[in-house]
C-alpha cells in the first residue's frame, strides 16, 4: 500500500516513468498472485501477467485513488480468470498424462517460493480449502485490501453476503486450524 | 451442492467451533480480525490473526520476478502512446499555422487600437489640445483648430481689478488670461461682437452685465471682446445694456451665445469663432493676440 504517495507515483507512471510503474508493480502484483494461486492455482502466473497487460493498456484512462486502484487491479485479474475459465470449457485441454514428461512445465519459481516464504504459502494453501467464495472474500479484504463494499460491487453480491461469506470463512479457517492442532 | 440445492458455501458450518474447544466467536470479533493486527485480537482467533498475517507478508523474490516483463509491456504501451503523440506533433507541425497562437486576432486588435487612436487623436486635434506641430498638421490635414504659441507667448498670470477702478489702458486692466473670466466670457463677446448689446428682457442681459463689469465698463469690452476672441470689435457697438441697440431680444443665434457647444464639423472648424472658442487654450491664445496687438 502506497498511502500518500501512490497519487503521485500514478501520475508519474501516467506519464510514462517506468520507476513509477514499477513501484505501483510491486506493490500490487504480490497481492494479485496470491489472490489468482486461490482463484486460479492452475494459471495464476498467466492470469497475472494478462492483468498487468491490461492494466498498462488503461492506465492512461483510469482516474481514482488508491482504493479504486486495487479495486480495478483485481477486478480486472478476475476477469481474466474467468475469460480463461470460458475458453477452458470451449476448448479442453489435453489430459495431463498424454503430455510427455519433458514438456511438463517446470516451474522454479514455485520451487524458490516455497522455501522462501513458507509462511505466506501454508496460509494460501490452508485458506484455498475453504469454500470458493469465503476464500475470495478473506483474500479480497485481506490480501487486496478492499473493504466490504468493494468486494461486494466486485463479486456483483450484496454487502451483507459478502460480510456472511468472510465471517464463515475466517470461522471455518479456526476450525481447521484447530483440527490441525494449531495454537499460539 | 446439497440435496435441496443450497450451495455448499452458503450451508452452516458442518463442524461446529464448540467442538474443538473453540468458543464461538461473534461478527464484531471477526470483523475487527480482518482489519486488526494479531496482537490486538483474542487468543482463540490468533492462530486465524496469524494465518491471515501470512497472506499480508512482504513478497518473496518470486512474488517479484515477473517484473521485466511487465516492464517491457509497460515500454511498448508508452511507445506506442509516444509514437501516437509524436504523430500528432508532427501533423501539427505540416499544418500551417501562426508563430502565436494569440495573433489569430492580431488585426482585429489592432484595427481597434487603430480606431481609438484616431478618435482619441480627432477630438484632441480639434479641440486644439495636440502639440503645436501635430496640431498643425492636423489644420491642415483635417481642418482642425490652428496651433497656437502659447509657449512663445505666454500671458501673464490674470490679475484681479477692483471693479471701481477705470483704468484709462483697457488693455492693461482687463486682459483675459487662460483661466481669466474672458475665457468664460468669450461666447458672450462674440455675440456682443456679432450682434450687439441686447434688450433689456434678454435672457442674456446678465451675461452682458457681467462682461462690462469684468471688462471694467463699458467702454472697455469693444477691446476686451477683441482679445478673447481675436476679432476686431464689433463695428458699433452700443453703450451696454439697457440701451436698447435696435437688436431685438433673442436675436443671437444658437452657437453664438457663448455655448461652445459639441465639436464642429472638420468643414466648419477653423472658418469661425465658435470652434476656436470651444476650449481654453485658443480662446486664452486669442487673449495675448489681442494683448499684444492691443498693447
Amino acid at each position: 500500500v502506497l498511502g500518500e504517495d501512490f497519487a503521485a507515483t500514478l501520475a508519474a507512471a501516467r506519464g510514462g516513468s517506468e520507476s513509477a510503474f514499477s513501484v505501483l508493480w510491486r506493490d500490487g502484483n504480490p497481492a494479485l498472485l496470491r489472490y489468482l494461486r486461490v482463484i486460479a492455482p492452475d494459471a495464476a502466473e498467466d492470469a497475472a501477467a494478462e492483468t498487468w497487460v491490461q492494466v498498462v493498456r488503461g492506465l492512461e484512462r483510469f482516474r481514482g485513488d488508491e482504493a479504486a486502484w486495487r479495486a480495478w487491479l483485481f477486478t480486472t485479474a478476475r476477469r481474466r480468470v474467468l475469460d480463461q475459465a470460458r475458453l477452458r470449457r470451449r476448448h479442453p485441454a489435453e489430459p495431463l498424462d498424454e503430455i510427455q514428461a519433458a514438456e511438463v512445465p517446470s516451474s522454479p519459481d514455485a520451487e524458490r517460493l516455497a522455501m522462501e516464504n513458507l509462511a505466506t504459502e501454508e496460509a494460501i494453501a490452508l485458506v484455498s480449502r475453504l469454500p470458493r467464495q469465503q476464500a475470495e472474500v478473506i483474500l479480497l479484504r485481506v490480501v487486496a485490501g478492499l473493504d466490504t463494499e468493494a468486494v461486494a460491487d466486485l463479486l456483483g453480491r450484496s454487502p451483507g453476503a459478502v460480510r456472511v461469506a468472510a465471517h464463515r470463512g475466517l470461522r471455518r479457517l479456526a476450525t481447521l486450524l484447530a483440527e490441525a492442532g494449531v495454537t499460539l | 451442492m446439497t440435496r435441496r440445492g443450497v450451495p455448499d458455501d452458503d450451508m452452516p458450518d458442518s463442524s461446529s467451533p464448540a467442538q474443538w474447544g473453540i468458543p464461538p466467536l461473534g461478527d464484531g470479533d471477526l470483523e475487527a480480525l480482518l482489519a486488526r493486527d494479531p496482537g490486538d485480537v483474542t487468543a482463540p482467533l490468533r492462530p486465524v490473526a496469524e494465518v491471515l498475517s501470512a497472506l499480508r507478508a512482504a513478497p518473496g523474490p518470486a512474488e517479484l520476478s515477473g517484473e521485466e516483463l511487465a516492464m517491457a509491456r509497460f515500454r511498448e504501451a508508452t511507445g506506442r502512446a509516444g509514437q501516437r503523440r509524436r504523430r500528432l506533433a508532427s501533423h501539427r507541425a505540416r499544418r500551417p499555422r501562426r508563430a502565436l497562437p494569440g495573433l489569430a486576432f492580431a488585426p482585429w486588435v489592432a484595427a481597434a487600437a487603430f480606431l481609438i487612436v484616431l478618435a482619441v487623436g480627432g477630438v484632441a486635434a480639434y479641440t486644439g489640445r495636440l502639440p503645436t506641430p501635430i496640431q498643425s498638421l492636423a489644420h491642415v490635414v483635417i481642418a482642425a483648430p490652428p496651433a497656437h504659441h502659447e509657449t512663445r507667448h505666454r500671458p501673464p498670470p490674470h490679475r484681479t481689478v477692483s471693479r471701481t477702478v477705470h483704468q484709462a489702458n483697457y488693455p492693461a486692466a482687463r486682459t483675459p488670461g487662460p483661466a481669466a473670466p474672458g475665457h468664460e466670457l468669450s461666447g458672450v463677446c462674440h455675440a456682443y461682437q456679432d450682434a450687439g448689446w441686447p434688450g433689456h428682457s434678454s435672457p442674456d442681459a446678465n451675461a452682458f452685465r457681467h462682461l462690462i463689469e469684468v471688462a471694467g465698463g463699458a467702454d472697455h469690452v469693444p477691446g476686451y471682446c477683441s482679445a478673447v476672441t481675436g476679432r476686431d470689435a464689433w463695428p458699433g457697438p452700443q453703450p451696454g445694456p439697457g440701451q436698447d441697440n435696435g437688436t431685438a431680444d433673442g436675436q443671437l443665434a444658437p452657437g453664438q451665445n457663448g455655448n461652445p457647444g459639441p465639436p464642429a464639423a472638420p468643414g466648419a472648424v477653423g472658418q469661425g469663432p465658435n470652434g476656436q472658442v470651444a476650449n481654453g487654450q485658443g480662446s486664452a491664445s486669442q487673449g495675448v493676440k489681442g494683448q499684444n496687438s492691443a498693447g
